[in-house]
Parts: structure tokens; C-alpha cells; sequence
């Protein structure tokens, strides 16, 4: 089982040209990789795309097993993924699903991240958190329009509608958390996002969601 | 630092995974790093008490009057945990201001560009507008959205439509992909957080009206349903979002690849599965989502 592998770099292929035997093979190939496109995930190389562990394949060879079963899915097969590995590949019809995915599921009396912490160090599980393990993660942009929404019901709520002058603190600046300060500005307020991760502030900067960095409380 | 008062409060650490996602008070990342490692428990405590100090901070700025919500992230029940008897005395974001939406099946449906081409997102921009010519508030998302936001990866939208428009929206990008307006074909989905398909009771289902919280038949129904309707790949997960034993949820994705096929699909799905929340709230007595329920025609035998 391998989590980290530094040397991968993964990009969905683009254009007209099927790497798959028809779009609907090739749109689940394209996003499962768009998921760990490096602007897209948190940790490409561990396969985690945001959420804390929240991953888009179990491991290295599980991410590649499911390139290779998509690639050769015909368009009246289903493949299975168990958390985050393909595990079948079974005769449906044109009509039906092409992946059917189940992430991180545990009987009830068993859920609980002790249980499930056990069974991801036995390479048994992956955490698939909501749209990492369902490729359909497309960065920080599927949740700015949420947290837009919010903040503005917030605005409308609390300060007649009009946000201008006032600001909101808040902290984690992650695949949720990062849409926050760009949320806030187009929702008419400023926002202080308090992160302790360097690579996730430095991610905001590059993508245009935060505007500027100060190292302590003073200073911003 | 001392005395500033902020206008709004809310937090979005990852907080939901004690030993993955929260900085506890006073460690430096790189004992963090190494405790993860060799001794996951114990940031798991010290994230914990971390946790508690951290809502209770929250809970004080609310008392001074900041309107203060949580985002999604479990940290009051961590905090709940910890001994913070009132952690739940601030909101969560989805009864205070989403349930509303989700009563009419409005959620983060969203699309993307298989071609990788930024133009085929600004044709399907120019089409959501065409078709939903009467909502400005949309209509400014999305302006400011192709001002404001660069794409990650593959070119791709997300706006909050709901119940009777997805379906139309998804039949005429498919249409578009037909005759060659689109470069490529599209795939439409949307967030598990979204009206008809999470049970989350910290959440999008807290406080539900009946007390309904916890049920997650609801999910299971979704992921079924879209299953059956023909999304081109359907997902059922738990612990998304809140973690381990809070939440269980489903996804669709589906595909508009220009065939006659693929319309038949989009109309199905893209109508069932935002109506498959109406249910769920019409079920749980929002008058909002009866209302819904009965102009668009739905067929919900023991609710209605």
C-alpha cells in the first residue's frame, strides 16, 4: 500500500480525444484525476484533496488499478469502488450508473474515528470525506458560492443587508475554509482568517482568494 | 489583540478530525507533525481541550452581541465533549440560513468542463442566464464569479438552483454539447451537502422541525433513486464534513454528452434528485417544501 508517493504528478487530459471507450467512462477518469490535479488538492501526493484525510482513491495502486478498469469499462458495465478501491466490475446496461462508490461506511455501533483510524492504518478503508472520494471536488469554488450565500443571509439578517465596513473572523483557510475570505469580500464585508498552515495560505495567494499574509495578531 | 470585536464570527478549521485537523493551542506544526505520527492520542487530547477553550471564546464574543455560527465543522460537539455544557448555544449555518433553500431543493449544483476550456464555462454561463432570466441575485454571483474566481484544475460553475430548474439547465447544456456550441461533453453534480441527500445532525439536518435529525433513510433513498434514474455514478459515504459517526450522505455526477440518451438520463435525474429533498423536508412539516411539493406535482403518498 502506497500513501505518499512525492514523484506522481496528475492531470486530467483535456480536448476531444478519449483515453476511455466513451465520455461516460471518460468523465468519471477525467475528474477522478482532476480531484488530484495540484491546484485542485490539498496533498496530491498523498491522494488527499481537502477535509483533513479526505482522499480520492485508497492508495497508489488502487488510484491506478481504477485508470486502468475505466479505461477498459464497456458501456453496459459498472464498476465497484469500496473505499477508495475498485473492487468489481459487473454487467448493468446502457442506462445505469458506469461507477457505483461506497466510502467509508461503518455499522453504526462501530463509527467512530478510533475503529475507522484502526482499519485505514490496515489499508481497509479511506476516508472519503463528501465530493474527494465521489470526484466531484472543484476547489475552493464549490463552496464559495455556499458561503456566499451565508454570509450574505448573515448580512441581511443581522445588518440590514448592507455589509460594507464590517468584517468577519474566522480560522482554517483548507479546501471548506478557504473560500471564506473571498465570500466575505463579495458579500460586501472583510474577513481575518486566522491558519496555521503556510502551504494553505500561500495556495489562497496564489489563487486569488486572500489578499494579503501578516505572521502574528499585531500586525494584521 | 485584546478588545477587537468582530462584526460576524464563525470557524472552519478542521476541527471534525481532532488528530488530522486542529492545531492544538500552543504546539509548533513541527511537534505536531512528529506527535501525529508517534503518539496520535495525544494531539487528539490536546486538540480536544484546545476545541473547548476555542467555542468558548466563540460562545463569549455571541454573549457581547457578534452574530457568531458554526460552519459545518462539529466543533461545538468536540467542545460538548470537552465539558462545554452550552456549546450548541450558537447556531449552525444551515437552520439559521440554508434550510430555507433546501426546502425548495436549492443546493450547490455545479458543472464542469471536460473540454478544459474556460470558454465553454462562460457559454454555459451565458445559458444559465438566459434561462433564469429573473433572478438577479444569480445573475451578480455569476458575474462576479467569472470576475472574481480562477478555475482549479478543469474550467468549472456552481451555482444554487433548485427543484424545476437543474433539469433545464442539464438538458440544455446537453443540447449544446449536441450541436457543437460546447467543446466537449459536461459533467453535473453537486456537494452531498445538499437538500435531499445528508443526514448530518450537527449539520444540514440539525434541528429539523419533527425531530427528524438522525434518520438517514433519506441519503440511502437519494443514492438509490439516482441510481435508478441513470447518474452516470452515484456515491453513498459516511463522516463527511462532521467525521466519524455524523453523518452519512450520497453523490451524483452525470453526464451530458450530447446523445438523445443522456437527455432522457439529465431529465430524470436532475428532476428526481433535487425533488428527493422536497420530500425530505415536506416530510419533515416545512410548509415551505409541502408548498414546493404540491405547484411542482409531486407524487408523495404518505406526506402530502
Amino acid at each position: 500500500m502506497t500513501r505518499i508517493d512525492n514523484s506522481r504528478v496528475i492531470r486530467a487530459a483535456t480536448g476531444t480525444q478519449l483515453t476511455a471507450k466513451s465520455w461516460l467512462t471518460e468523465a468519471p477518469l477525467r475528474m477522478l484525476m482532476n480531484n488530484l490535479h495540484p491546484d485542485v488538492a490539498e496533498r496530491p501526493e498523498e491522494l488527499v484533496v481537502y477535509g483533513g484525510i479526505g482522499r480520492a482513491a485508497r492508495d497508489w495502486e488502487s488510484f491506478d488499478k481504477i485508470v486502468e478498469t475505466l479505461r477498459r469499462l464497456e458501456d453496459d458495465e459498472t464498476l465497484l469502488v469500496q473505499s477508495g478501491k475498485p473492487v468489481g466490475v459487473f454487467r448493468t446496461h446502457t442506462d445505469a450508473p458506469r461507477v457505483l462508490i461506497a466510502n467509508s461506511n461503518l455499522v453504526p455501533r462501530w463509527a467512530t474515528w478510533e475503529h475507522f483510524n484502526e482499519l485505514d492504518r490496515k489499508g481497509l478503508a479511506m476516508y472519503g470525506q463528501m465530493t474527494a472520494g465521489s470526484w466531484i471536488y472543484i476547489g475552493a469554488q464549490g463552496i464559495v458560492q455556499g458561503t456566499y450565500e451565508t454570509f450574505v443571509e448573515m448580512g441581511r439578517q443581522h445588518y440590514a443587508g448592507d455589509l460594507s465596513g464590517k468584517w468577519l473572523l474566522t480560522a482554517g483557510l483548507g479546501g471548506m475554509g478557504g473560500a471564506q475570505p473571498l465570500a466575505a469580500v463579495m458579500a460586501g464585508a472583510s474577513c481575518l482568517a486566522i491558519e496555521c498552515q503556510p502551504s494553505r495560505i500561500e495556495m489562497r495567494l496564489r489563487t486569488g482568494y486572500l489578499d494579503r499574509c501578516a505572521a502574528s495578531g499585531p500586525t494584521c | 489583540m485584546r478588545g477587537i470585536r468582530p462584526d460576524l464570527l464563525t470557524d472552519q478549521t478542521s476541527a471534525h478530525d481532532p488528530i488530522n485537523g486542529y492545531l492544538p493551542a500552543g504546539w509548533t506544526l513541527e511537534q505536531w507533525a512528529t506527535a501525529r505520527e508517534r503518539d496520535p492520542e495525544s494531539v487528539n487530547r490536546a486538540a480536544r481541550a484546545s476545541m473547548a477553550v476555542h467555542v468558548q471564546a466563540m460562545l463569549d464574543f455571541q454573549a457581547a452581541g457578534v452574530p457568531t455560527v458554526d460552519y459545518g465543522n462539529n466543533i461545538r460537539q468536540m467542545a460538548l465533549e470537552e465539558g462545554v455544557a452550552n456549546a450548541f448555544d450558537f447556531p449552525g449555518f444551515v437552520p439559521a440560513y440554508i434550510r430555507p433553500l433546501f426546502c425548495r431543493g436549492i443546493g450547490p449544483f455545479r458543472w464542469a468542463a471536460l473540454s478544459g476550456d474556460p470558454e465553454d464555462i462562460a457559454r454555459t454561463d451565458a445559458k444559465v442566464k438566459a434561462l433564469i432570466p429573473d433572478n438577479p441575485h444569480l445573475h451578480n454571483w455569476l458575474d462576479m464569479a467569472a470576475e472574481k474566481i480562477k478555475f482549479q484544475g478543469l474550467p468549472a460553475r456552481i451555482c444554487w438552483v433548485g427543484l424545476g430548474d437543474r433539469h433545464r439547465l442539464g438538458l440544455a447544456f446537453n443540447a449544446m454539447v449536441a450541436s457543437g456550441e460546447l467543446k466537449a461533453p459536461v459533467v453535473i453534480g453537486r456537494d452531498h451537502l445538499d437538500s435531499g441527500s445528508v443526514a448530518s445532525p450537527n449539520r444540514e439536518t440539525e434541528a429539523m422541525r419533527d425531530g427528524s435529525d438522525a434518520v438517514s433513510d433519506w441519503p440511502l433513498l437519494n443514492a438509490l433513486l439516482n441510481t435508478a434514474s441513470g447518474a452516470t455514478w452515484v456515491s453513498l459515504h459516511h463522516g463527511g464534513g462532521v467525521g466519524m459517526g455524523f453523518s452519512q450522505h450520497a453523490g451524483m455526477v452525470i453526464v451530458a454528452d450530447g446523445t438523445q440518451a443522456a437527455a432522457r438520463r439529465l431529465e430524470r435525474v436532475l428532476w428526481n434528485d433535487p425533488a428527493s429533498g422536497v420530500m425530505r423536508h415536506a416530510d419533515a412539516g416545512y410548509e415551505v417544501a409541502a408548498e414546493c411539493a404540491r405547484e411542482k406535482g409531486l407524487d408523495l403518498p404518505g406526506i402530502l
